[in-house]
């Protein structure tokens, strides 16, 4: 029942996250071990998602600390993310799927807890509240978090692109 | 015209339109005489399009296997473990642990038999003690019987069980 309802939920977390495939399938289980682990802990008049999330996060940062994964490269986007993209047509927009290619390589070059706000706010789509519950910081702090992942995220882009033109 | 920089964070809560009227009024004069931070805009709308729209990835069929397996192995370690580190087990535990070293140093001991032989003089020396103990008491046992009558009339004379009284 955990399983099915949230795998895909934790799987996709750590792959934007740590950005290889094989990384996030590892620490998948190990978000799901140590869920087997914590279950007895939970608070049932609590949020049982911000919860698994907040387990999660602090897994992630904290492997992200011990391990840095930044040494290794993330997995080119279009290696697992073009065959899962149905919508995809080839005549949509060679530029958006250039621009997505972009950001998710700017992705590793964020802070792992600016990195985690900008997925939970920004692909994951959570609120606000959530966040700063999820992170347990101020509201105050996961806004201003967010601003400084998405300004960092839009220079990246524009290097990128300025890069890209340099050598056409 | 206002700097760069002051206007530059305020760009993402301007397209969340999260700001204040004043600070919208700031934004929106800075950006018609600025053509960098409306480039920095149009980009931050791309990045905010491109991020909405990552697909989701389903995860392999292998891990979800790995994870069905997970409770049940899982539950049997953490069982065992919990009961471990109760407190109540925790003497029990160390006192085991100290006959265990105890026990392991006399198998190795090279005299052995000495420590036999020392254990078993001991015991009988406690078993001995404890018999002349027994016998004494016994001794006091009958002694206080052959008594017993002298005792038993001299406190009926005294009164002591309340019939004195009536002789």
């Amino acid at each position: 029942m955990l399983i099915d309802t949230y795998s895909k939920k934790i799987f996709n977390l750590a792959y934007r996250f740590a950005g290889s495939y094989e990384e996030a399938e590892d620490l998948t289980q190990e978000i799901f071990v140590k869920l087997h682990h914590s279950l007895f802990k939970f608070d049932v008049e609590k949020n049982f998602t911000a919860w698994l999330l907040t387990l999660s996060r602090n897994h992630l940062i904290d492997r992200y600390r011990k391990t840095k994964w930044e040494k290794t490269s993330r997995d080119s986007f279009d290696e697992h993310h073009l065959s899962a993209d149905e919508r995809f047509n080839p005549e949509e927009g060679i530029l958006q799927r250039e621009t997505k290619r972009m950001v998710w390589d700017g992705l590793k070059q964020l802070s792992p807890d600016t990195r985690m706000v900008i997925i939970l706010r920004d692909i994951q789509g959570k609120s606000y509240d959530e966040i700063a519950e999820v992170m347990d910081l101020p509201l105050g702090t996961v806004k201003s978090r967010v601003n400084r992942g998405r300004l960092q995220l839009a220079k990246t882009l524009k290097d990128k692109r300025e890069v890209l033109h340099g050598t056409l | 015209m206002a700097p760069c920089e002051g206007i530059e964070h305020l760009l993402p809560s301007y397209l969340e339109e999260d700001l204040s009227p004043q600070e919208r009024r700031d934004v929106e004069t800075h950006l018609e005489s600025c053509p960098a931070c409306r480039t920095l805009l149009a980009l931050l709308e791309e990045t905010a399009l491109s991020l909405a729209d990552m697909p989701e990835l389903e995860p392999p069929h292998s891990l979800k296997e790995k994870l069905y397996c997970i409770p049940a192995g899982k539950r049997i370690t953490f069982a065992f473990s919990d009961f471990l580190r109760r407190p109540m087990v925790q003497p029990v535990m160390a006192a085991a642990s100290i006959l265990f070293i105890l026990f392991s140093i006399y198998t190795v001991h090279p005299r052995r038999q000495e420590i036999n032989r020392a254990v078993d003089r001991e015991f009988h020396r406690g078993v001995r003690a404890v018999s002349q103990v027994y016998a004494k008491a016994e001794s006091w046992t009958s002694s206080l019987g052959e008594h017993r009558d002298t005792v038993l009339d001299t406190l009926k004379k005294i009164g002591l069980f309340g019939q004195g009284k009536g002789e």
